[in-house]
Protein backbone atom coordinates (compact mmCIF):
# COMPACT_ATOMS: atom_id res chain seq x y z
CA UNK A 1 0.00 0.00 0.00
CA UNK A 2 1.64 3.19 -1.11
CA UNK A 3 1.74 6.37 0.94
CA UNK A 4 -0.87 7.96 -1.37
CA UNK A 5 -3.21 4.99 -0.85
CA UNK A 6 -2.73 5.50 2.85
CA UNK A 7 -3.52 9.23 2.62
CA UNK A 8 -6.56 8.43 0.49
CA UNK A 9 -7.85 6.02 3.11
CA UNK A 10 -7.51 8.72 5.74
CA UNK A 11 -9.35 11.21 3.54
CA UNK A 12 -6.49 13.60 2.84
CA UNK A 13 -6.50 13.11 -0.92
CA UNK A 14 -9.14 12.34 -3.53
CA UNK A 15 -8.46 10.32 -6.63
CA UNK A 16 -9.82 9.70 -10.08
CA UNK A 17 -9.05 6.97 -12.52
CA UNK A 18 -7.28 8.34 -15.58
CA UNK A 19 -6.30 5.85 -18.24
CA UNK A 20 -5.27 2.96 -16.01
CA UNK A 21 -3.69 5.16 -13.32
CA UNK A 22 -5.00 7.22 -10.46
CA UNK A 23 -4.73 10.97 -10.37
CA UNK A 24 -4.52 12.23 -6.78
CA UNK A 25 -5.61 15.63 -5.58
CA UNK A 26 -5.60 17.23 -2.15
CA UNK A 27 -9.01 17.17 -0.51
CA UNK A 28 -8.38 19.83 2.11
CA UNK A 29 -6.99 23.33 2.24
CA UNK A 30 -3.31 24.03 2.79
CA UNK A 31 -4.11 25.31 6.27
CA UNK A 32 -5.77 22.03 7.14
CA UNK A 33 -2.66 20.15 6.05
CA UNK A 34 -0.42 22.45 8.09
CA UNK A 35 -2.63 22.03 11.14
CA UNK A 36 -2.60 18.25 10.75
CA UNK A 37 1.19 18.20 10.33
CA UNK A 38 1.69 20.16 13.56
CA UNK A 39 -0.86 18.03 15.38
CA UNK A 40 0.91 14.86 14.30
CA UNK A 41 4.35 16.15 15.19
CA UNK A 42 3.33 17.27 18.67
CA UNK A 43 0.77 14.62 19.47
CA UNK A 44 1.30 11.72 17.11
CA UNK A 45 -2.38 11.65 16.11
CA UNK A 46 -3.43 10.44 19.54
CA UNK A 47 -0.75 7.77 19.54
CA UNK A 48 2.15 9.18 21.49
CA UNK A 49 4.46 6.63 19.95
CA UNK A 50 4.40 8.31 16.55
CA UNK A 51 4.95 11.85 17.82
CA UNK A 52 8.15 13.48 16.65
CA UNK A 53 10.79 15.17 18.75
CA UNK A 54 9.83 18.83 18.75
CA UNK A 55 11.28 21.96 20.23
CA UNK A 56 8.83 22.73 22.99
CA UNK A 57 5.30 22.17 24.25
CA UNK A 58 3.08 25.03 25.21
CA UNK A 59 3.30 26.14 28.82
CA UNK A 60 0.84 27.71 31.25
CA UNK A 61 0.72 31.52 31.28
CA UNK A 62 1.85 31.34 34.91
CA UNK A 63 4.95 29.39 33.97
CA UNK A 64 5.62 31.69 31.02
CA UNK A 65 5.53 34.70 33.36
CA UNK A 66 7.91 32.97 35.76
CA UNK A 67 10.33 32.19 32.94
CA UNK A 68 10.25 35.73 31.59
CA UNK A 69 11.07 36.92 35.10
CA UNK A 70 13.97 34.45 35.25
CA UNK A 71 15.30 35.82 31.96
CA UNK A 72 15.02 39.41 33.23
CA UNK A 73 16.83 38.55 36.46
CA UNK A 74 19.54 36.78 34.51
CA UNK A 75 20.03 39.74 32.16
CA UNK A 76 20.15 42.16 35.09
CA UNK A 77 22.83 40.06 36.83
CA UNK A 78 24.96 39.92 33.72
CA UNK A 79 24.55 43.65 33.23
CA UNK A 80 25.57 44.44 36.82
CA UNK A 81 28.69 42.25 36.58
CA UNK B 1 18.35 -22.21 41.09
CA UNK B 2 15.09 -21.19 42.73
CA UNK B 3 16.85 -18.90 45.15
CA UNK B 4 18.67 -17.20 42.30
CA UNK B 5 15.42 -16.84 40.38
CA UNK B 6 13.80 -15.29 43.43
CA UNK B 7 16.69 -12.87 43.81
CA UNK B 8 16.41 -11.92 40.14
CA UNK B 9 12.67 -11.40 40.32
CA UNK B 10 13.05 -9.39 43.50
CA UNK B 11 15.71 -7.26 41.89
CA UNK B 12 13.61 -6.75 38.78
CA UNK B 13 10.58 -5.67 40.79
CA UNK B 14 12.71 -3.44 42.98
CA UNK B 15 14.08 -1.63 39.95
CA UNK B 16 10.66 -1.44 38.27
CA UNK B 17 9.12 0.27 41.27
CA UNK B 18 12.04 2.01 42.93
CA UNK B 19 13.74 3.54 39.89
CA UNK B 20 11.12 6.29 39.39
CA UNK B 21 11.19 7.06 43.09
CA UNK B 22 14.99 7.29 43.36
CA UNK B 23 15.69 8.94 40.04
CA UNK B 24 15.48 12.46 41.38
CA UNK B 25 18.05 11.83 44.08
CA UNK B 26 20.41 9.67 42.10
CA UNK B 27 20.77 11.59 38.84
CA UNK B 28 22.90 14.74 39.08
CA UNK B 29 20.87 17.59 37.64
CA UNK B 30 23.54 18.72 35.19
CA UNK B 31 24.09 15.34 33.61
CA UNK B 32 21.47 14.46 30.97
CA UNK B 33 23.64 11.68 29.61
CA UNK B 34 23.73 10.04 33.02
CA UNK B 35 19.98 10.54 33.26
CA UNK B 36 19.46 8.77 29.95
CA UNK B 37 21.85 5.99 30.93
CA UNK B 38 20.07 5.49 34.24
CA UNK B 39 16.62 5.12 32.68
CA UNK B 40 17.80 2.89 29.85
CA UNK B 41 19.69 0.76 32.38
CA UNK B 42 16.56 0.51 34.54
CA UNK B 43 14.44 -0.63 31.60
CA UNK B 44 17.04 -3.11 30.43
CA UNK B 45 17.67 -4.40 33.95
CA UNK B 46 13.99 -5.03 34.65
CA UNK B 47 13.45 -6.96 31.43
CA UNK B 48 16.71 -8.90 31.75
CA UNK B 49 16.02 -9.78 35.39
CA UNK B 50 12.61 -11.23 34.56
CA UNK B 51 13.74 -13.19 31.50
CA UNK B 52 16.81 -14.54 33.27
CA UNK B 53 14.72 -15.51 36.31
CA UNK B 54 12.51 -17.53 33.98
CA UNK B 55 15.57 -19.09 32.42
CA UNK B 56 16.86 -20.05 35.84
CA UNK B 57 13.54 -21.62 36.83
CA UNK B 58 13.38 -23.42 33.50
CA UNK B 59 16.77 -24.95 34.12
CA UNK B 60 15.54 -26.07 37.53
CA UNK B 61 17.44 -29.07 38.77
CA UNK B 62 19.26 -29.41 35.52
CA UNK B 63 22.77 -30.25 36.65
CA UNK B 64 24.55 -27.34 35.02
CA UNK B 65 27.23 -27.36 37.69
CA UNK B 66 27.80 -31.06 37.28
CA UNK B 67 27.81 -30.59 33.54
CA UNK B 68 30.49 -27.93 33.70
CA UNK B 69 32.70 -29.96 36.03
CA UNK B 70 32.41 -33.05 33.85
CA UNK B 71 32.92 -31.01 30.70
CA UNK B 72 36.19 -29.84 32.14
CA UNK B 73 37.22 -33.49 32.80
CA UNK B 74 35.48 -35.21 29.93
CA UNK B 75 32.61 -34.07 27.66
CA UNK B 76 30.88 -37.38 27.27
CA UNK B 77 29.76 -38.03 30.87
CA UNK B 78 27.64 -34.80 30.85
CA UNK B 79 24.97 -36.44 28.72
CA UNK B 80 24.25 -39.13 31.33
CA UNK B 81 23.09 -36.58 33.86
CA UNK B 82 20.12 -35.40 31.85
CA UNK B 83 16.97 -35.39 33.96
CA UNK B 84 13.33 -34.91 33.17
CA UNK B 85 11.90 -31.38 33.24
CA UNK B 86 9.74 -30.45 36.27
CA UNK B 87 6.32 -28.71 36.03
CA UNK B 88 7.86 -25.53 37.40
CA UNK B 89 10.41 -25.56 34.61
CA UNK B 90 7.66 -25.97 32.03
CA UNK B 91 5.75 -23.06 33.50
CA UNK B 92 8.88 -20.95 33.44
CA UNK B 93 9.53 -21.82 29.79
CA UNK B 94 5.98 -20.86 28.92
CA UNK B 95 6.18 -17.59 30.84
CA UNK B 96 9.58 -16.65 29.45
CA UNK B 97 8.60 -17.67 25.94
CA UNK B 98 5.36 -15.69 26.11
CA UNK B 99 7.28 -12.65 27.27
CA UNK B 100 9.73 -12.94 24.37
CA UNK B 101 6.90 -13.35 21.87
CA UNK B 102 5.10 -10.35 23.38
CA UNK B 103 8.25 -8.24 23.17
CA UNK B 104 8.81 -9.24 19.54
CA UNK B 105 5.22 -8.40 18.65
CA UNK B 106 5.42 -4.99 20.33
CA UNK B 107 8.79 -4.28 18.70
CA UNK B 108 7.43 -5.10 15.24
CA UNK B 109 4.28 -3.06 15.81
CA UNK B 110 6.19 -0.06 17.17
CA UNK B 111 8.72 -0.04 14.33
CA UNK B 112 6.06 -0.46 11.64
CA UNK B 113 3.83 2.17 13.18
CA UNK B 114 6.60 4.72 13.42
CA UNK B 115 7.84 4.06 9.90
CA UNK B 116 4.37 4.33 8.40
CA UNK B 117 3.61 7.53 10.31
CA UNK B 118 6.92 9.08 9.28
CA UNK B 119 6.34 8.30 5.60
CA UNK B 120 2.80 9.69 5.62
CA UNK B 121 4.03 12.75 7.45
CA UNK B 122 6.87 13.27 4.96
CA UNK B 123 4.47 12.99 2.03
CA UNK B 124 2.16 15.63 3.47
CA UNK B 125 5.17 17.76 4.33
CA UNK B 126 6.56 17.71 0.81
CA UNK B 127 3.16 18.79 -0.50
CA UNK B 128 2.48 21.49 2.10
CA UNK B 129 5.84 22.78 3.28
CA UNK B 130 8.33 25.03 1.54
CA UNK B 131 11.96 24.01 1.53
CA UNK B 132 14.34 26.83 2.41
CA UNK B 133 17.88 26.08 1.31
CA UNK B 134 19.47 28.89 3.31
CA UNK B 135 17.96 27.69 6.58
CA UNK B 136 18.35 24.07 5.64
CA UNK B 137 14.79 23.42 6.79
CA UNK B 138 11.21 23.09 5.56
CA UNK B 139 8.83 25.88 6.48
CA UNK B 140 5.24 25.07 7.43
CA UNK B 141 2.64 27.82 7.55
CA UNK B 142 1.41 27.80 11.15
CA UNK B 143 0.89 30.59 13.69
CA UNK B 144 2.57 28.81 16.61
CA UNK B 145 6.28 29.09 17.34
CA UNK B 146 7.71 25.62 17.04
CA UNK B 147 10.00 23.28 15.17
CA UNK B 148 10.48 19.54 14.90
CA UNK B 149 12.64 16.97 13.18
CA UNK B 150 11.59 14.07 10.98
CA UNK B 151 14.09 11.21 11.04
CA UNK B 152 14.71 8.65 8.35
CA UNK B 153 16.31 8.45 4.94
CA UNK B 154 14.99 11.88 3.99
CA UNK B 155 15.53 13.48 7.38
CA UNK B 156 14.08 16.98 7.57
CA UNK B 157 13.87 19.82 10.03
CA UNK B 158 10.55 21.65 10.06
CA UNK B 159 10.00 25.15 11.41
CA UNK B 160 6.80 27.17 11.52
CA UNK B 161 6.17 30.57 9.91
CA UNK B 162 5.19 31.70 13.41
CA UNK B 163 8.71 30.92 14.62
CA UNK B 164 10.33 32.84 11.78
CA UNK B 165 8.07 35.79 12.47
CA UNK B 166 8.32 35.93 16.27
CA UNK B 167 11.89 34.84 16.96
CA UNK B 168 15.06 36.82 16.46
CA UNK B 169 17.50 35.47 13.81
CA UNK B 170 19.89 34.23 16.50
CA UNK B 171 17.00 32.46 18.22
CA UNK B 172 15.97 30.81 14.94
CA UNK B 173 19.55 29.56 14.58
CA UNK B 174 19.40 28.17 18.09
CA UNK B 175 16.13 26.33 17.40
CA UNK B 176 17.47 24.82 14.17
CA UNK B 177 20.69 23.80 15.90
CA UNK B 178 18.61 22.09 18.59
CA UNK B 179 16.66 20.08 16.01
CA UNK B 180 19.84 19.22 14.09
CA UNK B 181 21.27 17.84 17.31
CA UNK B 182 18.28 15.49 17.62
CA UNK B 183 18.97 14.12 14.15
CA UNK B 184 22.73 13.91 14.58
CA UNK B 185 22.38 12.12 17.91
CA UNK B 186 19.81 9.60 16.61
CA UNK B 187 17.55 10.63 19.46
CA UNK B 188 14.48 9.24 17.72
CA UNK B 189 15.93 5.76 18.06
CA UNK B 190 16.47 6.21 21.80
CA UNK B 191 12.95 7.53 22.14
CA UNK B 192 11.72 4.54 20.13
CA UNK B 193 13.31 2.23 22.71
CA UNK B 194 11.52 4.03 25.53
CA UNK B 195 8.21 3.92 23.67
CA UNK B 196 8.75 0.22 22.98
CA UNK B 197 9.14 -0.61 26.68
CA UNK B 198 6.19 1.62 27.59
CA UNK B 199 4.02 -0.28 25.10
CA UNK B 200 5.29 -3.67 26.23
CA UNK B 201 4.99 -3.20 30.01
CA UNK B 202 2.59 -0.31 30.61
CA UNK B 203 1.75 -1.60 34.10
CA UNK B 204 5.27 -1.10 35.49
CA UNK B 205 6.07 2.34 36.96
CA UNK B 206 9.58 2.29 35.48
CA UNK B 207 8.31 2.26 31.88
CA UNK B 208 5.86 5.14 32.26
CA UNK B 209 8.34 7.28 34.17
CA UNK B 210 11.18 6.48 31.80
CA UNK B 211 9.21 7.65 28.75
CA UNK B 212 8.76 11.08 30.26
CA UNK B 213 12.25 11.27 31.71
CA UNK B 214 14.00 10.05 28.54
CA UNK B 215 12.11 12.59 26.45
CA UNK B 216 13.24 15.30 28.87
CA UNK B 217 16.90 14.25 28.85
CA UNK B 218 16.92 14.05 25.05
CA UNK B 219 15.73 17.64 24.95
CA UNK B 220 18.44 18.60 27.45
CA UNK B 221 21.11 16.99 25.27
CA UNK B 222 19.86 18.85 22.21
CA UNK B 223 19.80 22.06 24.26
CA UNK B 224 23.45 21.55 25.18
CA UNK B 225 24.41 20.98 21.56
CA UNK B 226 22.48 24.10 20.48
CA UNK B 227 24.16 26.10 23.27
CA UNK B 228 27.53 25.24 21.81
CA UNK B 229 26.39 26.45 18.38
CA UNK B 230 24.89 29.73 19.59
CA UNK B 231 24.71 30.60 23.30
CA UNK B 232 22.66 29.62 26.33
CA UNK B 233 20.84 32.90 26.80
CA UNK B 234 19.66 32.97 23.17
CA UNK B 235 18.34 29.43 23.38
CA UNK B 236 16.63 30.18 26.70
CA UNK B 237 14.97 33.18 25.09
CA UNK B 238 13.80 31.05 22.18
CA UNK B 239 12.37 28.45 24.58
CA UNK B 240 10.39 31.03 26.53
CA UNK B 241 9.13 32.73 23.37
CA UNK B 242 8.10 29.43 21.83
CA UNK B 243 6.51 28.03 24.97
CA UNK B 244 4.46 31.08 25.75
CA UNK B 245 3.22 31.72 22.22
CA UNK B 246 1.96 28.26 21.32
CA UNK B 247 -1.73 27.69 21.78
CA UNK B 248 -2.21 24.47 23.72
CA UNK B 249 -2.14 21.86 20.97
CA UNK B 250 -1.09 19.09 23.32
CA UNK B 251 -1.64 19.45 27.03
CA UNK B 252 0.86 16.99 28.50
CA UNK B 253 3.75 16.99 26.09
CA UNK B 254 5.71 14.11 24.74
CA UNK B 255 8.82 15.93 23.62
CA UNK B 256 8.71 19.36 25.23
CA UNK B 257 9.78 17.91 28.52
CA UNK B 258 9.48 20.42 31.32
CA UNK B 259 10.38 23.78 29.82
CA UNK B 260 11.01 25.34 33.25
CA UNK B 261 13.74 22.87 34.08
CA UNK B 262 15.35 23.34 30.66
CA UNK B 263 15.42 27.13 30.93
CA UNK B 264 16.79 27.04 34.48
CA UNK B 265 19.52 24.65 33.40
CA UNK B 266 20.46 26.96 30.55
CA UNK B 267 20.51 30.14 32.63
CA UNK B 268 22.25 28.71 35.69
CA UNK B 269 24.35 25.72 34.76
CA UNK B 270 25.76 24.36 37.98
CA UNK B 271 28.33 21.63 38.06
CA UNK B 272 27.63 18.79 40.48
CA UNK B 273 30.58 17.28 42.32
CA UNK B 274 32.55 14.61 40.47
CA UNK B 275 31.78 11.94 43.05
CA UNK B 276 28.09 12.20 42.24
CA UNK B 277 28.74 11.48 38.59
CA UNK B 278 31.03 8.59 39.46
CA UNK B 279 28.48 7.16 41.88
CA UNK B 280 25.77 7.56 39.26
CA UNK B 281 27.92 5.82 36.67
CA UNK B 282 28.59 2.93 39.03
CA UNK B 283 24.88 2.58 39.71
CA UNK B 284 24.15 2.47 35.98
CA UNK B 285 26.84 -0.18 35.47
CA UNK B 286 25.38 -2.16 38.37
CA UNK B 287 21.91 -2.08 36.82
CA UNK B 288 23.27 -3.56 33.62
CA UNK B 289 25.51 -6.14 35.27
CA UNK B 290 23.47 -7.53 38.18
CA UNK B 291 20.99 -9.70 36.23
CA UNK B 292 23.81 -11.44 34.41
CA UNK B 293 26.07 -11.65 37.45
CA UNK B 294 23.38 -13.31 39.55
CA UNK B 295 22.59 -15.72 36.71
CA UNK B 296 26.24 -16.57 36.21
CA UNK B 297 26.70 -17.08 39.94
CA UNK B 298 23.64 -19.32 40.05
CA UNK B 299 24.70 -21.40 37.09
CA UNK B 300 28.33 -21.90 38.02
CA UNK B 301 27.87 -21.51 41.78
CA UNK B 302 29.90 -24.04 43.72
CA UNK B 303 32.06 -25.30 40.87
CA UNK B 304 35.33 -24.33 42.43
CA UNK B 305 34.53 -25.16 46.03
CA UNK B 306 32.80 -28.08 47.71
CA UNK B 307 34.07 -30.59 45.22
CA UNK B 308 32.90 -33.51 47.38
CA UNK B 309 29.25 -32.44 47.29
CA UNK B 310 29.34 -32.34 43.53
CA UNK B 311 30.93 -35.76 43.27
CA UNK B 312 28.26 -37.15 45.59
CA UNK B 313 25.34 -35.67 43.66
CA UNK B 314 26.94 -36.72 40.39
CA UNK B 315 27.25 -40.32 41.51
CA UNK B 316 23.66 -40.24 42.86
CA UNK B 317 22.29 -39.13 39.52
CA UNK B 318 24.37 -41.64 37.65
CA UNK B 319 23.08 -44.36 39.98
Amino acid sequence: MTVLDNLHTKGWVTRQMESRAYRYEPSQSRDAYSAELMREALDGSGNRATALLHFVDSIEPKEAAELRRALLDHDREIHDV
Amino acid sequence: MMFDAAVLLGFGLAVAFAAPACAGRVIPADSPRLGLAFWLASLFSTAAAFLLAMAMLALGDFPVRDMLVDAVRSCLSVLHHYISISPLAVAAIVAGGTCLIWLSWIAARTLHGQKEAAMRHSAMLSATGVRDRRLGATIVDHPTVNAYSVPGAHATIVITTGALRDLRPAEVDAVLAHERAHLAGHHHVIRGVAVFFASAFPFLPVTRSSSRAIAHYLERLADEAASRATDRRTLAGALVAAGSSSAPLATLGVGGGDVLERVHRLLAPHRSRPWRRIAGGLLVATLFVVPFAVTAAGLTGLVWTDHCLLTTSASTKAG
